[in-house]
């Protein structure tokens, strides 16, 4: 089995699980890659989800929901067991100038972990199209 | 196919953009705010911060010579088991690392001139400024002679100095997290040095004994005159702090020696009023320096109660010791208090106290054997100087061309090359003028003005902390305040043998005025001519006739910042204006005077008392004024009732201390201003002074307004206050129903945090007292431009102690903040809460070995192991 077989044989086996997979791979690489310092990985984390999808605006969704709901769970969970929403509190405070306004700023974080899932679930699933009109162009 | 190749390109290459975009957008720092991403998003900054430290914690240290045992209490006070002294203080370098690295960062930073490091040129003149001040170099001078004495206690003192900054620098190698000031400010702490714990001895100087005053003084004298000027900056009612040096007399205080000069000439008037405008354009200008500002206004802060009661006022028959330091609140705040113990067997060293974060022995506090508390002396440690300068290399001394001589700084620049400065000296200290544009005059272009002040020496007060920390007895503890050179303090001792003192302690400077101009007070109260070698400092007060009473008849001694000694002391010591008027130490020695068999109990409600004196002694000149008006309308009846049954306690849920504050305020302005302004006088007489007149002369002609064809007599004013102040508080409070018009509404504690960032502040807060109450709040007047407006006191009571010399472990502490300078930490102002409702905390004294630290207690434990990592 030659190489571009085998790629093949993978993107039709996720093909068949796409509906599911893509959001689990995100969630579960976006929600590793959140006890890391490199928040950059997040993007990554939806470009693998998106990777499941020929369509970019389902490798959109997938990646927003993704990394999203990962954000969530880890802001969740932190703001439940530590003081890290005292922290944005005073944080909103220095930025803004008003203390009582953690949680805009939590929403705030929230929707920029949806953007930038949505911008990499989109690439992923774009550099998708690309390469499977690339294979179609070769096969033809 | 290629159509739709294309489309995808296009989009993903939009997509892509946007991604670029937020990437650079999250990782490059807008102004003061660091890059987003690393600070907010999931993952690092923010998130990593712990709230609290871990509950056990292990580290291996391979600098200590044997284990270290660290229970954390439930107010997250360490306290420290080791077999060696060394090992000790590196665990307590590690805490204090843990627990205050910002403070302890930007404090030396602040003291070294090292902030344009981390901010960036926009500190530069503040640097500058610092290094001008000598801090550094004197720090310096002082490590190196220490490091290099042959003194066996000087080298325990370095070692232990030394084995203190590896605690601190095997923290900042090893931590996991930066404080949130840190993320904020996007730099990381640079390794600790011996230089920066000793540097914060001079940056306490700096706060407690630098002083402009004596140019307040010059213009105060110059707008006057000098009888005006006896008459209304006397001290009166003084109770001097030691008691073996004849009673206080008014005409014997330190203002006495001036009254023998002769009348001014007016060509010496012309020379006064000359060298007044040149000091005052220069403090105008010095104020514009940041930071210099913040430490004129600090200076207003500067308080203290201490006092101890011995064998038959207490209940006991041993004695109590109390102590609570005024200064400006900060968050955190300056003191951390630990618990420090030597388990080796042939060691007893057992120290509870209040040290400042950077420093490994405590400030005061006590061990098994004494205890010991401090209160500013006022101390006048700093003259000024003035100098014709020839050029910008020399200027004349006692004749001579002499050349400056400078000391060159490369300061550290954030984002840029460091920049060279040299501080220029003259034979005295400093030239402060290059900072400031407004001094030269035509023809005086290269005139300059320096000081010469007692942090400008190599000095040994880390001796006298580690001393009194090992003291068991009277003996140990003066010969330990022999080291004590500033800042100079009044302290109050007391043991478990049953002996108290009070010991004021500090070097301080005797001039030759043997050839100053006869209008020249001497004595370092004004500015002297340098180049005529006025001034000249020739000796110190030895410390052996420094003031002290030991064991007096009466039982009790109190300090609250009023003059040191009585009349029969020899020696100068203090600046007038630098005695504090006296409302504290009057009410203290009242209350002591008048009780006996004292508790534990019965300090707490001294040390928290808020009965006004002086509302005491003002009130019933009040009242009788309104009582005799004819036709009261309902305002006045109102505020009247108040005051008929108003026990002079200034409770912030009650109206008529709010009333009366704001009605002596006024009385004050409307007694002295008219003349004040009129005569150009940067200062109002004090509450005291007004109580003097009020009571002894009701027509002085302070009393009189200027402004207006008749004549007022003190009745008049009185009444006016009075109308003004019930004006002004039913325009503020927006009701003239008077009982709405609480006292806290307007009188309100407010702690900035460090930083000046408002969102890690706390408060404003109501609060009982005014400046004047044992319990203090200190702030900025509340009728300002003819309104009221709200008072955010920022200063106050910084620590609270009380010593039980019969059971040590009766001993109880207090601070308003917390042990914890993390933002989000539960003992961040766990104590502050505290402090506020009046509570204090055990102290755990009694857990002298590790085994005796109850499970109970422990809210967290780090075991040290010596060993590789």
């Amino acid at each position: 089995m030659n190489v571009k077989e085998t790629f093949s044989q993978i993107l039709s086996f996720l093909d068949k699980r796409a509906s599911y997979m893509g959001f689990v791979f995100c969630f579960i690489f976006a929600l590793i890659f959140v006890f890391t310092p490199l928040w950059q990985l997040s993007i990554l984390a939806s470009f693998i989800g998106g990777l499941f999808y020929n369509k970019m605006s389902k490798g959109a969704l997938i990646g927003l929901a993704g990394v999203a709901s990962a954000w969530i769970i880890y802001i969740v969970i932190e703001i439940l067991s530590t003081q890290a929403y005292v922290l944005f509190d005073q944080v909103g405070g220095i930025i803004l100038g008003l203390t009582g306004y953690g949680w805009v700023f939590i929403l705030v974080l929230i929707l920029i972990g949806a953007i930038l899932g949505t911008l990499g679930g989109s690439f992923g699933s774009g550099v998708r199209m690309l390469i499977e009109t690339k294979q179609e162009k070769t096969s033809e | 196919m290629v159509r739709k190749l294309t489309k995808t390109i296009i989009q993903m290459s939009t997509v892509l953009v946007f991604i670029i975009a937020l990437l650079i957008a999250f990782s490059i720092p807008f102004g003061i705010i660091p890059p987003l991403g690393k600070f907010l998003f999931p993952g690092g900054g923010l998130w990593d911060i712990p709230e609290d430290v871990v509950s056990r914690d292990t580290i291996t240290a391979p600098s200590l010579s044997a284990d270290v045992t660290v229970f954390r209490d439930e107010w997250g006070v360490p306290h420290i088991y080791g077999e060696s002294e060394e090992d000790i203080v590196f665990a307590l370098g590690y805490i204090h690392a843990q627990d205050r690295l910002f403070q302890m960062d930007m404090a030396r930073r602040v003291t070294r001139g090292l902030l344009s490091e981390v901010v960036g040129e926009d500190a530069l003149e503040t640097d500058k400024f610092s290094l001008n001040k000598l801090k550094d170099y004197w720090a310096q001078q002082t490590l190196d002679e220490m490091e290099a004495s042959s003194d066996p206690i000087d080298q325990i003192i370095y070692q232990e100095i030394l084995a203190y900054s590896e605690g601190v620098n095997y923290y900042i190698k090893n931590m996991k997290f930066l404080p949130l000031e840190y993320l904020f400010l996007n730099f990381k702490p640079a390794v600790w040095g011996p230089i920066d714990t000793l540097s914060f001895i001079k940056y306490m100087s700096e706060d407690l004994s630098w002083s402009y005053e004596d140019l307040t003084h010059l213009k105060i004298y110059e707008s006057l005159g000098l009888d005006a000027y006896l008459e209304l900056f006397d001290l009166p009612y003084q109770i001097p702090i030691t008691v073996d040096y004849g009673e206080y007399n008014s005409s014997l205080s330190p203002l006495a020696a001036f009254r023998n000069l002769k009348e001014i000439t007016q060509t010496q008037q012309s020379v006064i009023h000359e060298l007044s405008n040149i000091f005052s354009f220069f403090i105008s200008d010095i104020e514009k320096i940041p930071g210099e500002k913040k430490l004129i206004e600090d200076n207003e802060f500067v308080g203290s109660n201490n006092w101890v009661i011995g064998e038959n006022k207490s209940e006991s028959s041993l004695p109590i010791l109390c102590n609570d330091m005024h200064l400006g609140h900060d968050l955190p705040g300056i003191w951390y208090e630990a618990h420090l113990v030597n388990t080796d067997p042939l060691s007893d060293f057992n120290v509870y106290g209040f040290f400042l974060a950077g420093v490994p022995f405590p400030v005061v506090g006590h061990n098994e054997y004494i205890g010991w508390g401090f209160t500013n002396t006022g101390f006048d440690v700093i003259d000024w100087y003035y100098y014709n300068g020839i050029n910008e290399s020399h200027y004349w001394y006692k004749g001579v061309e002499t050349a400056y001589t400078f000391i060159e700084y490369e300061i550290p620049v954030k984002n840029q090359d460091p920049v060279i400065f040299n501080v220029k000296n003259t034979v005295h200290g400093p030239v402060m003028t290059d900072f400031v544009d407004s001094t030269g005059r035509s023809g005086h272009e290269y005139d300059v003005i320096a000081c010469k002040w007692i942090a400008h020496n190599v000095s040994y007060e880390s001796r006298a902390l580690y001393g009194w920390a090992h003291a068991k007895n009277r003996d140990d503890f003066n010969d330990a305040s022999r080291y004590f050179y500033t800042p100079a303090q009044n302290t109050v001792y007391a043991d478990i043998h049953g002996d108290i003192g009070i010991r004021p302690t500090g070097k301080v400077p005797i001039r030759d005025d043997s050839n100053i101009p006869s209008w020249h007070f001497g004595n370092g109260s004004l500015p002297y001519n340098g180049s005529a070698g006025n001034g000249e400092w020739i000796d110190y007060v030895p410390f052996d006739f420094l003031p002290t009473s030991e064991n007096p008849d009466q039982n009790f001694l109190v300090s609250a910042n009023q003059i040191s000694a009585g009349p029969d002391y020899p020696y100068h010591l203090q600046h007038p204006l630098d005695i504090n008027r006296g409302y504290r130490a009057r009410r203290i020695n009242n209350l002591i005077a008048s009780g006996e068999d004292f508790t534990v109990e019965d300090m707490k409600s001294i040390q928290l008392d808020v009965y006004s004196l002086k509302a005491g002694n003002f009130t019933p000149y009040l009242v009788d004024v309104v009582n005799s008006i004819s036709s009261r309308d309902t305002l006045q009846q109102s505020a009247l009732d108040l005051l008929l049954d108003w026990d002079f306690i200034m409770d912030k849920e009650e109206a008529t201390p709010a009333i009366f504050y704001l009605w002596i305020e006024i009385f004050q302005e409307e007694t002295f201003n008219d003349e004040m302004r009129d005569m150009g006088c940067p200062n109002t007489p004090s509450h005291t002074v007004l109580e003097v007149l009020t009571k002894t002369n009701e027509t002085s002609i302070w009393f009189d307004d200027i402004n207006t064809p008749q004549t007022e007599i003190r009745d008049d004013i009185i009444l006016r206050s009075f109308n003004m102040a019930l004006q002004g508080l039913e325009d503020y409070f927006g009701t003239d129903d008077v009982s709405q018009w609480q006292w806290g509404e307007i009188n309100t504690k407010y702690i900035p945090h460090l930083t000046g960032l408002s969102a890690l502040a706390y408060g404003p807060v109501g609060v009982d007292g005014t400046e004047d109450t044992v319990n203090p709040v200190y702030r900025k007047d509340i009728w300002s431009n003819d309104e009221v407006v709200l008072s955010r006191g920022s200063g106050g009571a910084s620590e609270r102690m009380i010593i039980d010399f019969n059971n040590l472990n009766n001993s109880l502490s207090i601070i308003p903040s917390g042990e914890r300078g993390i933002t989000n930490s539960k003992h961040y102002v766990d104590q502050l809460e505290m402090f506020l409702r009046g509570e204090y905390h055990v102290q755990y004294f009694s857990a002298d070995t590790v085994e005796k630290f109850q499970e109970k207690w422990i809210e967290s434990r780090i075991y040290f192991k010596s060993g590789e990592n």
